[in-house]
Formats: structure tokens, C-alpha cells, sequence
């Protein structure tokens, strides 16, 4: 049995078959992730903990071709733009290639990202929805 | 506040050495800055130094080198705006009347350093990081919304690189001298799609050096000192502000503070030096500098206007692309290019009659904030 660690706590969960965790400012509204430990926006300190919508569209995409800290090539990273107005940088799901397109339609995934030290890194990505 | 002037600069070679030490390549750059300026090293009276990786007391290490000790030395990070802050952290010294003469240090072994080789990634703990998030990610993120959004192709990335890697072939000093075609640069190994090797800037090891001081010290040793006409560095803002990732509100405020300290207008520039780390960016910091209107910069590229003999030319010293990229050195680096532009000593790829210049760095990843977490901008003047 292989250890399986998250990447970072409190960055998600796995109700709903996982979903992301951000904050909301309970005063203007303002939603983070990551979470901020008050509103950069309007200063309030009340904020609380909301899940994120799982859908969201890809707002830009590449695909490595080196290595980067974790991840061999090819794999894909980008920025999906949630309906909360919040833009979440994240590895997408490398299925084919280049079937990425500005605008499509992201759902979040909770799974494996990489191994390290024989454990699994688990960490959310996005795939085409 | 008092005028400050820059008398000396200093290069070392760019290129490859992992058997040089960064005190070395450092202490290369600061002899050339004394002798351009023929003062001795006593004369220095403060120093600062940038340097991105490894660094422990650099400026003593490479002071050393060349006779400078004892006197107050402050080291300084800020990524590729890092050999910026050290120039402005010496100019604050000399304008404050605190000194009346001051050596900026930048320099950076690259090949020794632990990203050597890599992709560059964001401080080692940051999450974005962990998550894929590199220097080439981010503006291959950018690049694809350059396509999307104002109709970029990537022949017209590759056409910065054409330009600048013609300018370096002009500066003995570069380390890559050779053209490359747009179709060589297009079809060069891919990084993160759609940039390719040759839109990189390459690892590099180097130094750059200024020796700045006050105006009554310049006029003894020079008959056309190189007046700083403004000295800005600024922080970015948080991320989810950067609704446009082609837009950067901390270059475009910079430059508006920039140009309002040097009381000149953008179309007053002759020559501009920026930060070109991959090609696509070169053509948005065209509108964060306004040298011309938002949107345009596709257009100013495609004239032919940011040549060398165009009407602003940027990068005619090679730029990042050609010229090479020790990450603290190039803020230094490309004040040195924009002096050597307004003393009419840059040869072959002279800027004609050039009076005003801006030097620009923008650099750093964090998550949270936009990208480019420092932007400096200086305009020098004779």
C-alpha cells in the first residue's frame, strides 16, 4: 500500500467527488483560492470557507516540453476561469494532444499529480468537460 | 534630491562558465566600470549587489576582486529586477547626499546555479510552482492569449527573435552572434507551446557594472556624464486584478511614474532596453512603455520601427534573446547599453543622435500576484 499525501491542505476536499475550497469575503464578496487570510479587497477579516463551482473555462494552456519541478513532457498547465470569478492555475489532463481550446468548458479532478519518495501527491487538475 | 550621474560601466564576458565564480565574472565587470571612468577603487564609497541564486555576501566577494573593502555593502534579490534595485538602491545613496559615489553591482552564474539547465521555476515553496508553473509556462500562457485576443501568430514571436538576434551580431559583447530566419526560429525545438528554444532567452553567466555619483564628482571626470533622469521600482498587485494576462498594471504604472519623474514623454525616448526574456513579451511592453498606443504593438513591430535604424529602436544591444541573461546582472546591463547609446560609443549598432534613453526589467513569479512581481524603469539622459 502506497502512502498517499496532498499537496498543500485545505486547497480542497472530496465531497461532490472533490472540489476546490476557496474563501469568501462575507462583506463585498470577494472569492479567493487560494484562500486569503482576509479580503485583500476590501480589508474585511470575516471570511468564510465555500467550495468552488467543479466547472469552469479555460482562459489560456501550454504544454511542456521540459521538465518542469514535478512533471515529465508532455503535460499541460493553464488557467481555468471559475463563474466566481476566480482564475485557477492547475495542470490539465493530458489526454491527447492539443485538444485544448481558449473558452472550453473545465471540470476540476482530484487524482494523483506525481510520486515522490514513494509516496502518491494528490492535488486537483482540470480536464476538458 | 540631488542629479546623479553614471561615469562608468562594465560587462564582463556572457556566455558559459561553470569554472568561473560568480566573484570573477563580477569583479571583470566592476575593473571595466573603473577603468571607463578611470577612478580609483578607493574612491567607491558604497556598494550594491544583486545576484538571484546562491547568494551570500556577493558584493564583498566580488569587490574584492578588484581592490574595494571596507566600506557599507548591501546585497539585494528582486529576480530579473534585481540588478535594477541595485543600480536605484545606489542612486538613492548619491541623490539622498548620503555618498557621493557608489558602485551597482549585478551578476549571476547560471550554470552553477540549481536551476541550471531547467525551466526556470517560482521560489521553491511556492505552489504554483509545485503545480508546473514556470518562467516559459507563464509566457506560453500569454502567448496563446496574444493569438487569441489581438491576432498574434507565432511568426510574429519569432520575429522579435529575428530582430534581436540581428543586433547582437552588431555587439562584440553578445553571446550569441548569428541570424536566425523566422523559419528557423519557428521550427527550433518547442519549450511549452507555442514557444520555441530560439524565443528563449538562454542561460547565461555574466556581470554588468555602473559607477553613479554626484554631479559636481561627474564633472571632474567627464565633459558628458549621463544624467539619471528617473529611478522607479514597483511591487505587482494581486493576481486576480491582472484580468488581461497580456496587460501588466505594474509595467504600465511604472512607466507612468517613470516618465513623469524624467519629465519627458514617450515619444521623446531615442532608444529603449527591456526585458525580453521570451520574444512574444517584447511586444506588450511596447504599450506598457507607450511607445505606442494600447493594442498596437503587433503594428510597431511589424513596421520595422523597434530596429536598429527604425524609429525607437529596442534591444539593439542583442536584448536578453542574443545578448544572454544572468538573471541580476541584466538590470544593470541594460542601463550600461542605454549609456553607451547617449555617449555616442556603441559602434555599429549606435542609436543616431540620441539624447534620452529608458531602460526597463520586469521579473519574479509568485503565487497570489500578477506576473512580473518587480518592474523598474530608468531614464538616463546626456
Amino acid at each position: 500500500m502506497v502512502d498517499a499525501v496532498i499537496v498543500r491542505e485545505g486547497l480542497f476536499d472530496d465531497a461532490e467527488g472533490g472540489r476546490l475550497l476557496g474563501n469568501k469575503c462575507a462583506s463585498c464578496g470577494k472569492v479567493y483560492f487560494p484562500k486569503a487570510s482576509f479580503c485583500f479587497s476590501c480589508f474585511g477579516t470575516n471570511v468564510e470557507e465555500v467550495a468552488l463551482s467543479k466547472r469552469g473555462k479555460l482562459y489560456s494552456y501550454t504544454i511542456g516540453r521540459m521538465p518542469s519541478t514535478h512533471f515529465q513532457p508532455p503535460y499541460a498547465v493553464g488557467l481555468v476561469d471559475l463563474p466566481e470569478g476566480v482564475r485557477v492555475f492547475a495542470p490539465l489532463k493530458l489526454t491527447e494532444a492539443d485538444t485544448f481550446r481558449i473558452g472550453m468548458d473545465m471540470a476540476v479532478v482530484i487524482e494523483e499529480l506525481w510520486q515522490e519518495d514513494g509516496k502518491l501527491i494528490i492535488g486537483y487538475k482540470f480536464k476538458p468537460a | 534630491m540631488r542629479e546623479v550621474a553614471v561615469i562608468g560601466i562594465g560587462q564582463s564576458v556572457f556566455g558559459k562558465f561553470p569554472n568561473r565564480s560568480a566573484a570573477s565574472l563580477g569583479g571583470e565587470a566592476v575593473a571595466a566600470a573603473l577603468a571607463d571612468c578611470r577612478i580609483p577603487p578607493k574612491d567607491i564609497q558604497v556598494t550594491y549587489a544583486a545576484r538571484n541564486y546562491d547568494t551570500n555576501c556577493t558584493a564583498q566577494a566580488v569587490c574584492k576582486e578588484v581592490g574595494i573593502r571596507a566600506l557599507e555593502m548591501i546585497n539585494v534579490e528582486n529576480a530579473c529586477a534585481g540588478g535594477s534595485t541595485a543600480f536605484r538602491g545606489v542612486w538613492k545613496e548619491i541623490a539622498d547626499g548620503r555618498y557621493d559615489v557608489g558602485l551597482a553591482i549585478g551578476v549571476e552564474s547560471m550554470t552553477t546555479s540549481p536551476i541550471a539547465g531547467k525551466l526556470i521555476p517560482p521560489e521553491k515553496d511556492d505552489l504554483d510552482g509545485h503545480l508546473g508553473m514556470t518562467m516559459p509556462s507563464v509566457f506560453a500562457m500569454v502567448a496563446r492569449r496574444q493569438m487569441e485576443e489581438y491576432g498574434a501568430t507565432p511568426a510574429d514571436f519569432a520575429l522579435v527573435s529575428v530582430k534581436n538576434h540581428h543586433h547582437g551580431c552588431l555587439n562584440p559583447q553578445a553571446q550569441y552572434k548569428k541570424e536566425f530566419s523566422v523559419e528557423e526560429i519557428l521550427n527550433s525545438r518547442m519549450i511549452c507551446d507555442p514557444i520555441t528554444l530560439l524565443m528563449c532567452c538562454p542561460n547565461t553567466d555574466g556581470a554588468a557594472a555602473a559607477i553613479l555619483c554626484c554631479m559636481d564628482v561627474a564633472r571632474r571626470h567627464t565633459t558628458k556624464p549621463v544624467k539619471v533622469l528617473a529611478s522607479t521600482l514597483l511591487s505587482g498587485d494581486y493576481e486576480y486584478l491582472q484580468e488581461d494576462i497580456c496587460v501588466s498594471p505594474v509595467g504600465t504604472k511604472v512607466a507612468k511614474m517613470a516618465y513623469e519623474m524624467a519629465g519627458v514623454d514617450p515619444k521623446d525616448i531615442d532608444l529603449v532596453e527591456m526585458h525580453d526574456a521570451f520574444a512574444n513579451e517584447e511586444i506588450l511592453r511596447y504599450e506598457d512603455l507607450m511607445l505606442c498606443e494600447p493594442t498596437k504593438g503587433l503594428e510597431l513591430l511589424r513596421s520595422g520601427a523597434t530596429k536598429i535604424g527604425g524609429r525607437i529602436p529596442v534591444n539593439p544591444s542583442g536584448g536578453l534573446l542574443a545578448l544572454g541573461h544572468p538573471l541580476s546582472a541584466s538590470g544593470v546591463r541594460t542601463i550600461c547599453e542605454v549609456v553607451l547609446h547617449l555617449r555616442g560609443e556603441a559602434g555599429e549598432r549606435q542609436t543616431p543622435k540620441a539624447t534620452v534613453g529608458l531602460a526597463q526589467m520586469l521579473g519574479g513569479l509568485v503565487t497570489g500576484l500578477e506576473h512580473g512581481v518587480n518592474a523598474s524603469i530608468h531614464i538616463l539622459a546626456r
